[in-house]
């Protein structure tokens, strides 16, 4: 098992520049997920680690050995493609022993590997028959099966959940998370789904236009988001965003002021900030309190029933859109006022760049 | 008394035995078109020709008289016809492998996106919209002898005129390189067909699973068109068995028989002998070789598909 590094690197196809030095670091035995919107680069980046493609710039290491001059074979990676791409004329068996054969394994290693993989995955049945004979999830389940039998250094997943139905890609989700632990193994899995990214990362590199936002566990992703990017990639209803035209200091806390002269409480350190003004707040629907009195006033649109919670869409008398929770036994009704107050300590301020400044000691 | 459910199923049980045998005629209304055409134009030929081949027909006075096998003894009894065989069977055997195996090595060299491929492309299909006779006059220039251009090489290079189409040990051959010549787009464009349905990411797999450029080619690409295989191999099959055209631009046959093809055989037999029983009695024969053949192949490739 190994680490991964990624250093400096870029990618051009033609004259479009679709990586811009990604530098990312993956220790062993983590579960890495590449995430971002289509056309981020994640897919690219993951191919250029596979050897599928070649890069600009930049060099590629795992366990500390340059392998980007390495044809694919020869990188001790394995990959499970989106579409599987298990060979079609080939039984399942022939499938896994394949990569194997290619490299010269004894036979007996080879049925040992197969044996082995065939009983992590409960594929044993399925040995004989050709993949048109397979279900979806059974070829998912090769397509893993045929990279565990090459005892890889690192895995490489290319959206291989994205043509599952929706309970069969949650069921997947536990049993990768499962074979993560117990293989041990580093693992790389693109996606664009952010629940897969926050269920089964160790590790999250949310990608952005080709370059790298934010590398970081899961819930700091989620928690402390770098830029206005991730704040609003992450998180499901979307983070609230309300303009605001300045900042008063009082305390040490910088404290935003929207256009009509509002003041909202912030826990964000007023050093933090210098000389940059803030342009934006920013705050998750539940992280807000309805309070009659509070500095946003806003008017509901739809109300979204859940069962377990409420979720409201309402808007401020600028037109700004809001989302906001309240709880299962909620009364709003549509075109309802309401008074919000967000969480001081949760409030994130964003800067004309999109830098998140987050709450902490006051300064 | 009935419940509405037993009264509403009775209804059914009647609704469906009034219309199951109405549904059915109103099908055999759709297909009656096609079905007389069918009978009309390719089955109530084919009975035609296996009845003629009992018959003695001369086409010149008009005279029809049943005569049983009397054709095909006279066939077999015929050196010429036997040769004719034999020659159809060389021409097919030198003739389908090229197609089957240049055919696919020019798809794979030009399975690319590239505009040099694309040109390549067209120029190897180029021949195949050209007509028979148009292939011949061609090929003429080149063969003919003493001013053809391969007897004008070998005279410039002091050596003796060949005369290809007058060499009986060359005739054949030299007919077989004009068909793969004129003929070699068809198998291109069909294996690059199949070429382009194979997805890429098995490729990728492929070399992922350290596969080389040999390993992939016999163990992912060939495996992956080998439906496509068969069907140009017995398209190439049916085809060549009925090689006629060039044949008789080329060489009328000779020299000596040894371009005489069934095709030819029967031509000469019906068209300038005016027999037509006896040429339709070859023509029952040629038809069961191709079928004999077409199904060997199937049968080959199932069972290597199934092992």
């Amino acid at each position: 098992m190994a680490g991964v590094e990624l250093r400096g690197l870029s990618k051009n196809f033609g004259a479009v520049k679709v990586l811009h030095d990604v530098s990312v670091e993956i220790a062993d035995g983590e579960f890495a997920v590449l995430l971002g919107p289509s056309g981020c680069g994640k897919t690219t980046l993951l191919r250029l680690i596979a050897g599928l493609e070649t890069m600009t710039e930049g060099e590629i290491r795992i366990d500390d050995q340059r392998i980007d001059q390495l044809q694919p074979g020869q990188r001790g990676i394995a990959m499970v493609f989106q579409s599987y791409a298990l060979y079609p004329h080939m039984s399942v068996r022939a499938n896994l022993a394949y990569g194997l054969k290619n490299v010269g394994t004894p036979k007996d290693v080879i049925e040992e590997r197969i044996r082995t993989a065939a009983s992590i995955l409960e594929i044993e049945p399925l040995l004989e028959r050709k993949p048109a004979q397979l279900s979806g999830g059974q070829r998912q389940r090769v397509a893993i099966g045929r990279a565990i039998t090459k005892s890889p250094k690192v895995f490489l997943f290319d959206e291989p959940l994205s043509n599952l139905d929706a309970s069969l890609r949650a069921r997947t989700r536990v049993e990768i998370s499962k074979l993560h632990q117990r293989l041990g193994a580093t693992m790389i899995f693109v996606t664009h789904d952010q629940i897969e990214a926050m269920t089964m990362a160790t590790k999250i590199v949310v990608m952005h236009a080709g370059r790298v936002e934010q590398v970081g566990a899961p819930l700091d992703v989620y928690r402390r988001p770098a830029t206005r990017f991730v704040a609003a990639f992450i998180g499901t209803p979307q983070m609230n965003f309300v303009p605001v035209s300045g900042a008063k200091a009082a305390g040490g806390w910088m404290v935003p002021t929207l256009a009509d002269g509002t003041s909202i409480d912030a826990r964000i350190a007023r050093e933090a900030l210098g000389e940059v003004a803030p342009v934006e707040i920013g705050f998750r629907p539940d992280e807000v309190e309805i309070d009659a009195a509070g500095p946003l006033q806003v008017e509901v649109d739809v109300v979204e029933r859940l069962g377990d919670r409420t979720l409201v869409y309402a808007h401020l008398a600028d037109g700004t859109a809001l989302i906001y929770q309240d709880h299962s036994e909620s009364t709003v009704r549509l075109g309802d006022r309401v008074g919000l107050r967000p969480l001081p300590h949760k409030l994130i301020a964003f800067d004309a760049e999109g830098k998140a400044y987050h709450p902490g000691e006051p300064g | 008394m009935t419940t509405i459910a037993e009264t509403a199923e009775r209804a059914g049980t009647a609704i469906r035995k009034n219309q199951r045998p109405r549904r059915q005629w109103i099908g055999l209304l759709f297909v009656a078109p096609f079905v007389a055409l069918y009978l009309w134009l390719m089955i109530y030929p084919l009975v035609t020709g296996v009845v003629m081949s009992f018959q003695y027909q001369d086409l010149l006075s008009g005279v029809t008289e049943f005569v049983g096998w009397w054709n095909y003894e006279d066939l077999f009894a015929d050196p010429i016809f036997i040769g004719s065989i034999f020659n159809t069977l060389r021409f097919v055997l030198l003739t389908v492998p090229p197609f089957v195996i240049i055919g696919l090595l020019i798809a794979l060299a030009l399975n690319r996106p590239t505009r040099g491929a694309a040109i390549m492309r067209a120029l190897f299909f180029g021949p195949h919209v050209l007509s028979v006779t148009v292939v011949t006059l061609i090929w003429k220039t080149v063969y003919l002898p003493n001013v053809g251009m391969i007897d004008a090489g070998a005279a410039a290079m002091g050596l003796e005129p060949v005369s290809v189409l007058l060499n009986p040990d060359w005739a054949l051959a030299a007919v077989g390189l004009v068909t793969v010549w004129w003929a070699i787009g068809l198998p291109m464009m069909l294996f690059l067909a199949a070429l382009q349905q194979v997805p890429d990411d098995i490729y990728e797999a492929a070399k992922l699973d350290s596969a080389g450029p040999t390993r992939i080619l016999f163990t992912i690409t060939i495996p992956s068109i080998a439906k496509m295989i068969v069907l140009v191999a017995v398209i190439e099959v049916v085809l060549q068995f009925q090689v006629f055209g060039q044949i008789n631009l080329l060489t009328g046959g000779g020299p000596n028989n040894t371009t005489r093809t069934m095709v030819m055989f029967i031509y000469q037999a019906g068209f300038q002998q005016w027999q037509a029983g006896y040429a339709a009695a070859a023509s029952q024969i040629l038809f069961l070789i191709m079928l004999v053949a077409a199904g060997l192949q199937f049968w080959v490739s199932r069972k290597r598909g199934e092992a």
